[in-house]
């Protein structure tokens, strides 16, 4: 999840061009992430520190965490941290990025650092980010802090993330929820539900993310949008509240909801209370909206 | 009996629900299938074929599931109600079972568990 982050950022950036993004996406999915770039990561070792631990390995025949440790560049528990890290294999675009020569160790450094200052996030942060905690990242990026729904809020948004992982079989990304003001969206399914407390629910979208989203639900490749691609988003979120209310019914909080509603063209009002969060994947970006009040304009 | 001579309504305001169903039921044998996208259509299927079992959602327009298996109780006892729904929560797991539901099933739903009643639902009519 962590590489969905870094690669956007670096692709607006213009680091890297989208071909580039896309060969290393590609490319790090096989790949074994090595120590030094992990040690990069965490911010244990600079760039010199690791490229004198590799110049060292092609002299003596010794293991990168064991150098390291000799030299007093890492410590025990630092190095065990990495070696359980190594396994995660979240860090593969870095390593990719070295590997493919689109960057040495010293500007992966530097990026890194730009990316920490430029979104503002702490090394906590980060390594939320890296560990791909979904109910961390929420924190990280969403703030939902006006509301006075705002564990409810922050809950649904990782739930939505974590069905998009396991309904759509896609990697989303959250961005800071923008300010923005009322607007028009080409395509909207629409969920109320209510109960101990009223939650209106959407998912906005235009033309051809609309198709992407019916077609990853679905598992069919749809081109123009009928009954069908309709049918396909509005069982997708009414699937994916349906777990909602699951996961709030074990928690002794008993909710139902309408069954959902589709509009073209719906004017969305935007106000203190409704939230507005895009949601991207690889292939398109949608708004999820969550509201305490309904939040479509007559 | 035979799954042949099995009739089976599917009710799901969900057209994507109703076609995978749809699906998965004629590969499994089953010749008689019956669509309903609400409740009020379903309880019409249900009197005019007299079904041996549906799969019946929850949250539909016109008329929810739970009014329906209410409904249908009044008329029907022996029919099999298979709840597939997304919103399983605590209080409509108890009224169905209350209701005398066959099974219930949390979406998203897999395959297996579709065959599983099915092959349920052949053995019980065969006995």
């Amino acid at each position: 999840m962590f590489s969905q982050y870094f690669g956007n950022y670096l692709l607006n950036k213009k680091a890297v061009t989208t071909e580039e993004l896309k060969e290393v996406l590609e490319y790090q999915k096989s790949i074994h992430v090595k120590l030094g770039v992990l040690a990069i990561n965490f911010g244990y070792m600079n760039s010199t520190q690791v490229q004198e631990v590799h110049q060292l390995q092609m002299k003596i025949d010794k293991k990168f965490g064991e150098i390291a440790l000799q030299l007093g560049y890492l410590n025990e528990q630092q190095l065990q941290d990495l070696l359980s890290t190594q396994k995660l294999g979240h860090l593969q675009l870095s390593q990719a990025l070295i590997d493919k020569k689109h960057f040495t160790f010293d500007q992966l450094q530097k990026e890194l650092e730009n990316y920490k200052q430029d979104c503002q996030l702490t090394n906590e942060q980060i390594e939320n980010l890296q560990q791909g905690d979904i109910d961390k990242i929420i924190d990280v990026f969403l703030k939902f802090e006006n509301s006075i729904h705002s564990k409810i809020y922050s809950n649904y948004t990782a739930l939505m993330l974590k069905s998009i992982i396991r309904l759509l079989n896609a990697t989303p990304r959250v961005e800071k929820n923008p300010s923005r003001d009322n607007y028009t969206a080409e395509w909207l399914v629409y969920q109320k539900i209510y109960g101990e407390y009223n939650l209106f629910t959407g998912i906005a979208a235009d033309k051809e993310t609309f198709l992407t989203l019916a077609s990853k639900f679905a598992g069919q490749k749809f081109t123009v949008i009928d009954e069908m691609v309709k049918s396909s988003v509005a069982e997708f979120l009414s699937v994916h509240n349906g777990i909602f209310l699951v996961n709030m019914s074990n928690r002794n909080v008993e909710l139902q909801m309408d069954p959902q509603i589709l509009y073209q063209q719906a004017k969305i009002e935007n106000n203190e209370e409704t939230y507005i969060t895009p949601i991207y994947l690889i292939d398109g970006k949608f708004d999820l909206i969550i509201s305490n009040t309904n939040f479509l304009s007559p | 009996m035979g799954s042949q001579k099995l009739k089976i309504v599917l009710c799901d305001d969900s057209m994507l629900v109703r076609k995978q169903l749809l699906e998965i039921l004629t590969d499994a044998g089953i010749k008689t299938i019956l669509e309903a996208s609400n409740g009020k259509e379903a309880l019409s299927l249900i009197k005019e074929y007299n079904p041996q079992a549906i799969f019946l959602d929850i949250v539909m327009p016109v008329m929810n599931g739970i009014d329906t298996l209410k409904e249908l109780r009044k008329f029907n006892s022996k029919i099999k109600v298979i709840m597939l729904t997304s919103s399983g929560t605590q209080t409509h797991l108890k009224t169905a079972l209350e209701e005398g539901a066959y099974d219930f099933i949390q979406k998203p739903w897999k395959e297996m568990q579709i065959l599983s009643i099915l092959d349920k639902l052949k053995d019980e009519e065969e006995v």
